[in-house]
């Protein structure tokens, strides 16, 4: 029998519950045997549960007791999937990555922690990784196929990444018509926008589908709110912020700069307040800053 | 403190690196503790290459290109590049790091003078800041 672990480190854990739930990797799951899942009261000790052919991880390595878990659970697992934005890239959790511990615990819970947070990915090799907050339904389903084929045995050679990873712009919906002539009328706020169904960035709403990997389908766009960059950086995209400046440089007001000059140009961009929180919602820990800033802590 | 700072500049070549140039050939000198890279254009400078630059150890990023408005062989390329380190500014400053580490520069071409004078300036004002590195030990 096909034995299951699940394991969830420093994350709110949804995206493991909804997996559960999916009929495609349900029915795996009842085929086999879940052997660990402390959140739903399926615990053991680690050391005495044996081989797990399949391990979900989802979540990002913020206590000491995280990592000592995750390399336990490498350790004796077959197959490990990096199962959420989470755990590839630090997600949401990620958003502590520059704060000292002692800014998020008190007194003796300090020491529990580690002294910055970062993906499982950079701690472990797993075999297969899924990205998404939560990852998709369509992903889940692939997922389950990709199982079926090592569940008698063996591992996938390579890692497997189980999302296209192009950038989301290129199948959107709203994509402009003439991506060549873009641009950007200004930054504004999404309320003050009544919003007209073409491209994002062309009403002036930031959207981060230029850097951001497909693997959603267009979830947020069909439902009219810009790209928060859930799916992590697109193939080729070395940093999401870094790539999204890249971008906002090349296309706002592009028609006007000449008459702006750089006064009016920095005014426009004093509009957006909070670059940070804007382009690294869910990938702070792996932005190539945060590894400057935390190089000058001394933590590498 | 024998700390020396390292930057890395990169010029435009048909301006602030032509400034170079006329640097050299006037036998103006400026601060060895540069390096200066010519490019074929400031807009074309990546954020990207920027930071890169600090995480190999540059104290401090000089970039020289051309005066608005209409100096730019591209036309538009120092508006281009104005706003991605208007923005990169920013965004150091939220990560704690003093965005004074970027300078800015625009020129006409051969205003070689202004290249060393502003080079001299920089890295003062770097080696007021300190290393990259925060001081931590490596
Ligand atoms: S910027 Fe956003 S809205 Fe525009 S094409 Fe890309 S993903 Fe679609």
């Amino acid at each position: 029998m096909t034995r299951y672990a699940f394991l969830e480190l420093t994350s709110c854990g949804d995206c493991l519950s909804e997996l559960y739930m999916n009929p495609e990797i349900n029915k795996l799951l009842e085929e086999g045997e879940i052997v660990y899942w402390p959140a739903y009261g399926i615990v053991g000790d680690p050391e005495e549960i044996g081989e797990v052919d399949v391990t979900f991880i989802a979540g990002t390595v913020r206590t000491r007791r995280d990592l000592e878990e995750l390399e336990k659970f490498r350790r004796i697992s077959r197959i490990v999937v990096a199962y959420g934005t989470c755990s590839i890239y630090g997600g949401l959790n990620g958003l502590t990555a520059l704060l000292e511990p002692r800014a998020i615990a008190d007194g003796e819970y300090v020491k529990l922690l580690m002294p910055t947070v970062k993906p499982v990915t950079d701690y472990i090799e797993p075999d297969i990784l899924v990205p998404g907050c939560p990852p998709t339904r369509e992903v889940m389903a692939r997922l389950a196929k990709t199982l079926k084929k090592y569940i008698s045995g063996g591992k996938p050679e390579k890692k497997i990444f189980l999302i296209p990873g192009e950038v989301l712009c290129k199948h959107c919906p709203r994509r402009p018509s003439n991506p060549e002539k873009a641009e950007m009328p200004g930054i504004r706020d999404p309320n003050e926008v009544v919003d007209d169904g073409r491209c994002f960035i062309e009403q002036g709403i930031l959207c981060l589908g230029p850097v951001t990997a497909n693997g959603c389908n267009h979830l947020c766009i069909r439902f009219n709110h810009p790209c928060m960059g859930c799916m992590g950086p697109a193939r080729g995209v070395v940093d999401q912020g870094l790539n999204m400046i890249g971008s906002i440089g090349s296309i706002l007001l592009k028609s006007r700069e000449v008459k702006l000059l750089f006064p009016g140009l920095a005014k426009e961009l004093d509009k957006l307040r909070d670059p940070m929180g804007y382009f690294y919602r869910y990938t702070l820990p792996k932005a190539m800053l945060t590894k400057l800033a935390l190089r000058r802590r001394g933590v590498e | 403190m024998d700390w020396e700072p390292w930057l890395i500049g990169f010029l435009s070549k048909w301006t602030a690196g032509i400034a170079a140039e006329s640097a050299g050939v006037n036998r103006v000198r400026y601060s060895p503790n540069i390096v200066l890279i010519n490019v074929p254009c400031c807009g074309l400078i990546s954020p990207i290459h920027v930071v890169d630059a600090f995480l190999q150890g540059a104290d401090g990023v000089y970039i020289g290109g051309a005066l608005p408005p209409a100096n730019c062989h591209y036309k538009v390329g120092n508006f281009k590049a104005f706003k991605r380190f208007y923005l990169l500014k920013k965004l150091m400053k939220q990560f704690g790091i003093e965005p004074e580490r970027i300078r800015l520069e625009w020129f006409v071409s051969p205003q070689y003078r202004k290249l060393a004078k502003t080079i001299d300036d920089f890295v003062d004002e770097i080696k007021k800041l300190g290393p990259i590195t925060g001081g931590v030990e490596e």
